[in-house]
């Protein structure tokens, strides 16, 4: 059995990835009533329309590569082109572009899954020192509390405000859900109690009780010791870099490059989305920093560079923790489907009435295709949609439902199967409120 | 409670609130002038806007005057800095404690009547579904026999105390009662330029006061004032 396909799908990916999965029947996935406009207030029923719209898709690119036909010998490499595309007009280096994901590509530094840093640290704002009020941040992403599952009709049950998932089906007919990292944005929001008081209401007057008792002086004098010393703290002003991964794996399972189109997406990637794994899906080690200030979460770092054991002929991964002395050797066994979704923000502060725009990036990890992918973002109270300005790079079908929180869930609903390897972008624009 | 003993409570329970100066930014009518107690004066006035680092569990009079449609008459209002906010380092100016003077209160207080606001940080889970510009502050009244206090500490978490009218400074000019002591004050105006730093003189000839965390990002100008630990003891144990 050779080895790249030993090594497979890896432990629970707490900030980037999603990791619960289960299996369930597959069918339509529609909400659940409690989370449907049928269970929300009359006058708010209007808004709740389902919109169903086409998301601004890359009307000027060319659509993007579906799976079963991609085929290498579809790539052909222009004529006389320099390495860096010199002498190339737009067309054709957007050509060029188009044709890329369709290369074989070499395995780089790392292909396989997204590693979390630190599992069981909780994201806490830079520079400051816990306990911190948590009511400045608006956090948007992720599956808390109650977990998102499929009902009998496979609607979708447990999608609370803040939510985002993409549920997907396998090969062999397993739905699967996982759910997104968390995006952390400093927008604290004011407010005020107001009490008016007219000074005559306070007019009062005193009158002796009547009662008289003398008092004796008291004589005793007692010196008594400071037991108490209030000792004013300074605040802690270090900045902590935290390293981002105290997990390494190695995998040099090849399917995690994808090579998506720049042209899928309106405007080309924005500056907050330069990074690798925006654009191809493959995580470097130099850009962990920024990646950690766009999505200001725990994030993944990878090696490959390192011993590599076999155990009973099959890869391992080497699973250490700083804070450890043993090293665990894990396998896993082929034919695990798995999907990657990573949220970012454009912005990590902002004040009521601006524009945040959000990227999901996903991609196809597995080595198996996956199919009938759905992506879900429940929208918290304070997030408003800005309409229209949904986008994805693959074609699908956009709509959205209110939500108990008066926004909006967003629903992106793809209809072309995920090859392993492959991925895709969306992008949104929510207002402040 | 009278002002102060709210924030001397919030100091003595610890934490990085001592010595932490937290924006405020103080806004009211266009062409309203806000003028901070420095030194045992006002200091120079504002217009229409006023933001400052001030210290919890201080108090700072302000004097407001140029109130549109109300020539001739001076508010003198507190402001009371309870908690303290978390913002991303070099953020700290651009999410001031914002303390709204509207027309209505500074009228009502005009008219001798006394007005206690409290500002509060909205939790985002219970967050009214309603979108707001920048300057805009929703509020909720409460009846005087209630405590806007407990009010406020039931919906979010209390950061900040406005009080209006009152008091108003005796004809000889403020005394330091009056003023609280004049507690130290670090100002921001954004159309100086950057880095520059200037102390005002002191009325009181002690130690300077040191910033407990330096100012990064969009401080431009930044002035320390202080005054004397004995004045700021009377004034918030009054």
């Amino acid at each position: 059995m050779k080895l790249a396909n030993i090594i497979r799908r890896g432990p629970v990916l707490a900030a980037l990835l999603l990791a619960s999965c289960q299996s369930l029947p597959k069918s339509e996935l529609r909400l659940a009533p409690e989370a449907s406009p049928a269970a929300a207030p009359p006058a708010k029923t209007a808004a709740k329309a389902k919109t169903s719209k086409p998301p601004k898709q890359i009307a000027a690119a060319p659509e993007a590569p579906t799976g079963d036909a991609v085929t290498v010998s579809d790539f052909q490499e222009p004529e006389e082109v320099s390495p860096r595309g010199e002498g190339l007009t737009k067309e054709q280096l957007a050509l060029a572009v188009e044709k890329l994901p369709h290369m074989p590509v070499e395995p780089q530094c790392y292909q396989g899954h997204p590693i979390p840093n630190c599992p069981q640290t909780p994201w806490a704002p830079p520079g400051i020192a816990g306990p911190w009020p948590h009511d400045e941040y608006l956090q948007d992403g992720g599956d808390e509390y109650v977990q998102v599952n499929l009902g009998p009709n496979c609607e979708i049950r447990g999608l609370e405000l803040q939510d985002t998932v993409a549920i997907y089906d396998t090969k062999d007919g397993r739905t699967k859900i996982c759910a997104s990292n968390k995006v952390c944005l400093y927008a604290p929001r004011f407010a005020a109690v107001r009490q008016v008081t007219n000074l005559i209401e306070n007019l009062q007057q005193d009158q002796p009780i009547g009662l008289a008792k003398p008092v004796m002086p008291h004589q005793g004098l007692e010196d008594a010791v400071a037991t108490t010393t209030i000792q004013p703290l300074r605040p802690q002003g270090s900045v902590v870099t935290r390293h981002p991964s105290i997990e390494r794996r190695n995998e040099t399972d090849a399917p995690a490059i994808s090579l998506q189109p720049v042209l899928g997406i309106e405007g080309g990637f924005a500056i907050y989305e330069n990074l690798l794994v925006m654009k191809r899906g493959v995580f470097e080690e130099s850009e962990k920093s920024r990646l950690l200030e766009a999505i200001d979460a725990a994030i993944v770092w990878t090696h490959n560079a390192a011993v590599q054991v076999t155990l009973d002929g099959k890869q391992a991964v080497d699973v250490t923790g700083d804070q450890r002395a043993q090293a665990t050797y894990r396998y896993d066994e082929p034919d695990s489907p798995c999907l990657r979704i990573v949220k970012i923000a454009s912005k990590k502060t902002a004040k009521p009435g601006e524009i945040v725009e959000f990227t999901l990036r996903f991609d196809n990890v597995g080595d198996q295709l996956i199919k009938k992918v759905v992506i879900v973002d429940n929208l918290t109270t304070r997030l408003e949609y800005v309409p229209t300005t949904a986008q994805s790079s693959r074609r699908a079908d956009f709509t959205t439902e209110a939500n108990e929180g008066d926004s909006l869930v967003l629903r992106w609903d793809f209809a072309d199967p995920l090859k392993p390897g492959e991925g895709g972008l969306v992008r949104f624009h929510c207002k402040v409120r | 409670m009278p002002p102060g003993a709210i924030g001397s409570q919030q100091l003595q329970r610890g934490g990085p609130l001592p010595g932490y100066f937290q924006p405020v930014e103080v806004s009211g009518p266009e062409g309203i002038q806000i003028a901070p107690a420095v030194g045992g004066s006002f200091g120079d006035p504002k217009r229409d806007v006023m933001t400052a680092g001030m210290l919890i569990g201080a108090v700072y009079r302000l004097r407001v005057n140029n109130i549109p449609n109300a020539e001739g008459v001076e508010v003198y209002p507190t402001v009371e800095v309870i908690d303290r906010l978390y913002p991303p380092i070099g953020q700290e100016f651009r999410f001031p404690i914002p303390i709204n003077l509207s027309p209505e209160e500074l009228e009502m207080a005009a008219e001798g009547k006394f007005v206690t606001r409290v500002i509060y940080v909205e939790d985002p889970d219970n967050a009214t579904p309603v979108a707001r510009k920048d300057n805009e502050q929703a509020y909720f009244e409460v009846q005087a026999g209630d405590n806007p206090l407990d009010v406020a500490d039931s919906l979010g978490r209390p950061v900040a105390i406005l009080r209006i009218g009152g008091r108003v400074p005796d004809a000889d000019g403020p005394d330091e009662l009056f003023m609280y002591g004049s507690p130290p004050l670090v100002m921001w105006n954004p159309r100086q330029s950057p880095q520059t730093i200037r102390q005002q003189p002191t009325f009181s000839g002690g130690p300077q006061v040191r910033l407990a965390r330096p100012l990064r990002g969009r401080a431009q100008r930044v002035s320390a004032i202080e005054s004397t630990p004995a004045l700021k003891r009377q004034a918030i144990t009054r």
